[in-house]
């Protein structure tokens, strides 16, 4: 896995991002107040609550994919493989959900890895213009 | 009638306590599959899950089923449904086709599953904004009268989930506004639309604490949050992998 003094770098206030939501996740109210204040003082509280709200959705969404067992799509698959196996995603008990792909095409996806994210955003794009 | 959601936080866009308020009003009416009270007991023991003394047990196990016990519940649900309920509020990772193929009855059918994951998560994830934000709990709507509709869209069929899906070519004239008119959609949001309510639940939800469906696929846009796209994407990974959600 990625170490997680790593995770923030590139984001804005990463660091806050990242503490107020896992204090959310694991609930401990003193952790969640001081979080949320250092939040509030680096971002301000309209962020905050935005994080808050994110949280929340994100809360519900991964226990929809667990709890149908929603596979990702090929393509997908094909281009995230280095980032999935780089950020050790694929040991994830729902990896189990979606199909695996033969090693032609994770040969194929690793090769593709310096162009995922630029694909990935394309792909995106094509949805949303149809 | 009480009237929910009233935050005094100026801060607070207008459009989450809107969107909250529409979701509790879903949850309060007959469903296509459960009755009202029933949702509402769903909703109920979604909250017992939060401090379950067994789901904590099971948490900490290799397999979840190697710990015996019973869960702390409030309502009249039956023990499998409770017992389902609370796994997916506290080990929705470990779920698995196995254990849901074993579940299903003629009384608990696929579609009972899919509604009652929607009221589940639905108020999973406005708890959550909640204690964030260090305000108490929303106080869970009265049910509505009526019986449940049990219609089951005829355009569902497998696609590789556990349960079937009904994707945008496959919609009745009913349900044409099911996913906002968008001609494509993720598996995440097909994932819900056996039952369409639970469909709209989502959507209702994901538009006010996310963003609009059609700024979903769009990545130069933040829907107008305080917080750019890189942060709310960066919030959204760090839940994701916190629950260990490959997809």
């Amino acid at each position: 896995m990625v170490d997680d003094e790593q995770i923030p770098e590139g984001v804005e206030a990463g660091v806050e991002l990242r503490n107020f939501a896992d204090a959310i996740l694991m609930q401990p109210a003193e952790e969640i107040v001081r979080t949320r204040k250092q939040l509030v003082e680096k971002l301000g509280e309209p962020a905050m609550i935005d994080a808050a709200a994110v949280v929340g959705n994100f809360q519900r969404m991964v226990r929809i994919a667990d709890s149908t067992g929603i596979p990702l799509d090929e393509p997908v698959l094909m281009i995230s493989q280095s980032i999935r196996e780089d950020l050790g995603i694929n040991n994830f008990n729902a990896s189990a959900n979606s199909p695996k792909l033969p090693l032609l095409k994770r040969i194929l996806g690793r090769l593709m890895a310096p162009f995922a994210a630029t694909m990935l955003k394309k792909m995106a794009a094509s949805r949303q213009s149809k | 009638m009480n009237r929910h959601f009233e935050y005094t936080d100026p801060n607070i866009r207008e459009d989450l306590p809107e969107a909250y308020r529409k979701a509790w009003n879903v949850i309060a009416q007959p469903g296509f599959w459960w009755s009202a009270e029933d949702k509402i007991a769903i909703a109920e023991e979604s909250r017992n899950a939060t401090d379950c003394d067994f789901c904590h047990q099971r948490a900490e196990a290799l397999s979840p089923n190697s710990v015996k016990g019973s869960h702390h519940h409030s309502t009249n649900l039956s023990a499998n449904v409770v017992d389902v309920v609370h796994r997916i509020a506290r080990d929705a990772s470990r779920l698995s086709a196995n254990w849901l193929e074993g579940l299903f009855t003629e009384e608990f059918t696929d579609a009972h599953y899919v509604e009652l994951l929607g009221v589940v998560v639905a108020v999973i994830s406005v708890d959550n904004f909640h204690i964030g934000l260090g305000l108490p709990l929303e106080q869970l709507p009265s049910p509505l009268t009526g019986e449940p509709n049990r219609r089951r869209p005829s355009g569902a069929k497998p696609h590789g989930a556990w349960v079937p899906m009904v994707m945008p070519t496959d919609l009745e004239a009913i349900d044409n506004d099911m996913y906002d008119g968008m001609p494509e959609t993720g598996n995440v949001i097909a994932a819900m639309s056996l039952v369409p309510d639970s469909v709209k639940l989502l959507l209702i939800l994901s538009g006010a604490q996310y963003l609009a469906p059609r700024d979903v696929a769009n990545p130069a846009t933040n829907g107008g949050r305080a917080l750019n796209r890189s942060q709310i994407e960066f919030v959204a990974g760090r839940v994701s992998a916190h629950n260990q959600c490959f997809y």
